[in-house]
């Protein structure tokens, strides 16, 4: 017994030791794909500069974020090592701490009971597929709601509680800068929810295997082999897969709608001389474009045309889709992949006509149809892929109404660009950048606020970041240009709309940022997700949270108790 | 400031106000503060509740900053990292981390000095051992008493091994073995030229050890200086002399008659004033005044509600002083009627004690040695205590009174 007390402190002893190292190893994967990334690029460079330039100017906000991180993360190693003995000081006492108040236990144990139960609590559509993929989504979901309350409990609760029990009292007085104990809180917290957030996913990665593992066909009827094959299919191709998704291109604003735009003005200057109103209007008719252009009447077509695809990878492509139509449950129709053919018959310029010719099986709709407003996916095997990475696809109409697909989640392809566990480790990122923020606004909170105050605000602004993309749509992006009225409520309506904006470009907007609907549904979630989400969640909205936090902190009397 | 002379500690027209969420003036804690710390000295701040002892020493740590003023520690800011790192600090009440035990504790303040793992295991080895809590050291802080939270909350203090020492209320929750061999400590680094700053109410702490002292009343300094200048009577003079037959006395007292006038009373009594009748009476001088102060101030009467039970216990107090004047007539009619009766002071309170006091045992064993005896109170722990027991008490209410601050 004496042993085993004398091991448990050991272990007890050099756990927030072991836990840094385990922090540590977990980034060493991020290493090699940023030098990956990098090796690339240069490769790119070396070859053809001026294409290189262009992608850079092309995805931009992707090029601006990735510089912004590396900043970043050089300017927090080079803070970390100049300061690494107070700061990992305070970062190793706040792990013990989570440790001795048992709130990571609890935590690892509601995960682990819950966790194996989903496959038994989910209703499923009866494939395994289907099955993977909700226990993916809620086990990914749990691990996240669960990690972000830990984390706003462990920084509110860590700066309030040292403050109302007057810890703060002993520990300013030793030489310990202020930033460095609110950088060590948070780099504590990071580490301690890297490791507990790596325990969760790997517990969920190893289930969702173990669901989607390979099944002994011997014992299995034929009709039992040939669903079980389609489900295998469907896992590999769909789920246990990262997909890069390139969507259609919807058209934008045009001289033809300007110069609606321009009638419509003209017609209403007395009562819409407003520039809000002006907006709201182009935008309605942008979108009355779109949906025309993704419209398809009673035994018509709708045309599609897919850049950027890598043609020299092999192997099938995903159609995935979501359509509408009036008076329908379910919508028949054909999909014929296309390629361009050059018609003979010389026109103008010496080159003959351009006309869409099918260029592979059409994928006919199921039974009954497809169902309204839910997304639905085919695989085009051998997808005429142009030399210029192009890619046609047509669909006919075969309803007696009109079909309209999709203009908020348009039609895209789906190639295959890497492996799971690759894009698993990414999205795994993400969340863990979700979490270092949260941390972040705990600390700020905390350094403002008594625990019960700041852990609701920090508790609110979680709920508003999740829900940011909602917020946005219906309160911000809203079309109330029909509503509006000359007067007072127009500046109101204007004044709000600038503060609706102002106050979701300041919410954490995890909505936005989410890998876990790409990650289940087996696309790619990319490096430049990852920069955008680190660039923009953790240096700048966490960096500025942290600012605001040490700003307040270090002009806080110690020894006055906020309540 | 440069750390040029020799004070490592300067207060300079210190002030202080507490404001409330709008703003508006509460409390001034501290007006107009000068004092300084002389390198290797041990300086006691006293004062009664809410005179800003407590304030005084947070500012000092940076944990309350100045309205007006300023403090320099080694003639630089006190938030300064490279002042932290040559301080140290142990509070009146041990704001320890309960969930860590005492290694944990040494090392994670270690570690915030920036010291080797082998110097943190040596010196908190060595820590735990001088504060007797060698076979504690495994067990949570939270299950400690406070004695022992007291212990290593002075351990903690002395891991940097600093050159600045703050201790407030050093004693309090100590028991006598403690405090002992916390007043020895304090002597023993001051030896070694450390220099202590000491914020007690317990009067026989700062007696023993403090070279010099401040004495605060609603946030002003009332007095301050070397303990023997403070305490020394400057308008008598003390015979030190064997005891004396009682003719030896009338003689001393004609020749003293004779060349002072015949109109010159001569006492045989106390030359001297002892610390807690100075600071008593440089608080009921600060009262006479009117002075403001923050802090607890005469009670006014029982509450409504107390009203009857607050009788009961008036009543039971004046037997219990009635009977010990009598105990002290008793005594007085067995004793040598050479030995000089210190008169009754009006304030009945100190009269109580003074009476308290001479009831002591130690007292027939000195006289039955024939030891020399000084024409003062006998130095006794009774007294003392009762002192250090109201002082422990108004300093609970301090507590209180600057945490609703």
């Amino acid at each position: 017994m004496k042993t085993i007390s004398r091991a448990f402190s050991w272990f007890m002893e050099r756990l927030p030791e072991a836990l840094l190292g385990f922090f540590v190893l977990s980034l060493l994967p991020l290493a090699y794909l940023v030098l990956q990334g990098g090796w690339r690029a240069l490769q790119t460079l070396a070859q053809s500069p001026s294409e290189y330039v262009h992608s850079l100017l092309n995805e931009w906000p992707v090029t601006v974020a990735t510089g912004a991180c590396l900043v970043g993360v050089v300017i927090v190693m080079y803070v970390l090592a100049r300061s690494w003995t107070p700061v990992w000081a305070v970062a190793r006492k706040m792990i013990i701490e989570a440790i001795h108040r048992k709130v990571v236990i609890v935590l690892l144990l509601f995960f682990v009971v819950l966790m194996p139960s989903l496959p038994f609590l989910l209703q499923t559509q009866g494939s395994v597929k289907s099955q993977v993929q909700l226990v993916l989504l809620y086990s990914l979901c749990l691990a996240l709601v669960l990690l972000s309350l830990l984390g706003i409990f462990l920084t509110t609760s860590s700066i309030c509680v040292e403050v109302e029990r007057k810890h703060v009292q002993i520990t300013d007085t030793k030489p310990l800068r202020r930033w460095q104990f609110l950088l060590g809180k948070w780099f504590g917290t990071v580490v301690l929810v890297t490791a507990v957030m790596c325990l969760m996913t790997a517990a969920t990665y190893g289930l969702v295997r173990y669901l989607g593992r390979p099944v002994d066909y011997s014992k299995l009827t034929p009709l039992e082999v040939r669903q079980a094959r389609k489900d295998e299919e469907g896992l590999a191709q769909e789920v246990f897969v990262a997909r890069k998704a390139i969507p259609t291109m919807l058209p934008g604003d045009s001289p033809e709608i300007e110069k609606k735009l321009k009638e419509w003005h003209e017609a209403f200057t007395e009562k819409f001389d407003m520039p809000i109103a002006v907006y709201s209007k182009r935008q309605d008719l942008i979108r009355q474009n779109q949906r025309r252009s993704q419209t398809a009447l009673p035994g018509g077509e709708v045309r599609w045309r897919f850049s950027g695809l890598s043609p020299a990878r092999k192997g099938p492509i995903q159609v995935r889709f979501k359509l509408y139509g009036h008076r329908f449950s379910g919508a028949a129709g054909l999909f014929v992949p296309a390629r361009i053919k050059v018609v003979e018959g010389a026109r103008e310029g010496g080159k003959g006509e351009e006309r869409l010719v099918p260029a592979g099986p059409a994928v006919l709709s199921p039974p009954g149809g497809w169902l309204g407003g839910a997304f639905h996916e085919f695989t085009v095997k051998d997808a005429p892929i142009g030399e210029d990475g192009t890619f046609y696809l047509v669909f006919r109409n075969l309803e007696r109404n009109a079909v309209t697909f999709d203009i908020k989640s348009p039609i895209e392809v789906l190639q295959k660009e890497g492996g799971f566990l690759a894009n698993y480790y990414r999205a795994l990122l993400v969340l863990v950048i979700h979490v270092a923020l949260l941390a972040a606004l705990g600390l700020m909170a905390g350094s403002l606020f008594s625990f019960p105050v700041a852990s609701l605000v920090v508790f609110c602004l979680f709920v508003g970041g999740l829900l940011g993309p909602w917020f946005e749509e219906n309160f911000v992006k809203i079309n109330v240009y029909a509503e509006l009225t000359p007067g007072l409520s127009v500046y109101l309506d204007k004044a709000w709309r600038l503060f609706a904006s102002i106050l979701v470009s300041l919410m954490p907007n995890f909505g936005h940022y989410s890998p876990l609907g790409d990650v289940v549904n087996g696309r790619m979630v990319s490096m430049g997700d990852v920069s955008l989400a680190s660039a923009v969640l953790l240096f700048l909205k966490g960096g500025v949270a942290l600012l605001i936090g040490i700003y307040f902190y270090t002009r806080r009397e110690l020894a006055r108790i906020i309540v | 400031m440069a750390e040029t002379n020799n004070n490592v500690l300067e207060i300079i027209e210190l002030g202080k106000v507490f404001r409330d969420f709008w703003g508006r003036e509460r409390v001034q804690a501290l007006s107009r503060l000068n004092l300084d710390v002389k390198r290797g000295e041990v300086f006691g701040l006293l004062g009664p509740n809410g005179s800003g002892k407590t304030t005084t020493v947070r500012i000092v740590l940076g944990l309350l900053f100045p309205t007006s003023g300023a403090v320099r520690l080694f003639g630089k800011s006190p938030r300064n990292v490279d002042v932290k790192s040559r301080i140290g600090y142990m509070p009146e009440e041990s704001h320890l981390y309960g969930y860590l035990n005492a290694e944990e504790t040494l090392d994670f303040f270690g570690r915030l000095f920036g010291l080797s793992r082998e110097e943190r295991r040596r010196r908190a080895d060595a820590l735990i051992e001088m504060v007797g809590l060698k076979r504690a050291r495994r067990r949570p802080l939270g299950e400690y008493s406070k004695g022992m939270a007291r212990r290593i909350g002075l351990a903690q203090s002395l891991i940097n091994d600093p050159d600045f020492l703050i201790l407030d209320e050093p004693t309090t929750g100590l028991d006598p073995i403690g405090a002992r061999e916390m007043k020895d400590l304090i002597l023993t680094l001051k030896e070694r030229g450390k220099t202590i700053f000491l914020c007690s109410h317990l009067l026989a702490d700062v007696e023993d050890v403090c070279d010099r002292v401040c004495i605060l009343y609603g946030g002003k300094q009332r007095a301050e200086g070397k303990v023997e200048d403070l305490l020394k009577a400057k308008d008598s003079t003390q015979i030190r002399a064997p005891r004396l037959q009682e003719e030896t006395v009338e003689q001393i007292k004609a020749v003293i008659g004779r060349a002072l006038g015949a109109g010159v009373e001569v006492e045989v009594s106390s030359p001297t004033r002892r610390l807690e009748d100075f600071f008593l009476e440089v608080v009921a001088e600060a009262r006479r005044e009117r002075l403001a102060t923050s802090g607890a101030e005469m009670g006014a009467g029982t509450a409504q509600f107390l009203e009857d039970e607050g009788a009961k216990a008036e009543k039971l107090v004046e037997e219990l002083v009635g009977a010990a004047r009598q105990a002290e007539l008793s005594a007085e009619a067995g004793q040598s009627e050479a030995e000089s009766v210190p008169a009754m002071t009006p304030a009945a309170g100190r009269g109580v004690i003074d009476n308290l006091v001479k009831q002591t045992p130690e007292e027939p064993d000195r006289q039955g040695r024939g030891e020399p005896e000084d024409a003062v109170l006998p130095e006794t722990g009774l007294r003392r205590d009762l002192l250090d027991k109201l002082m422990a008490d108004s300093q609970q209410q301090e507590d209180t009174d600057e945490d609703d601050q």
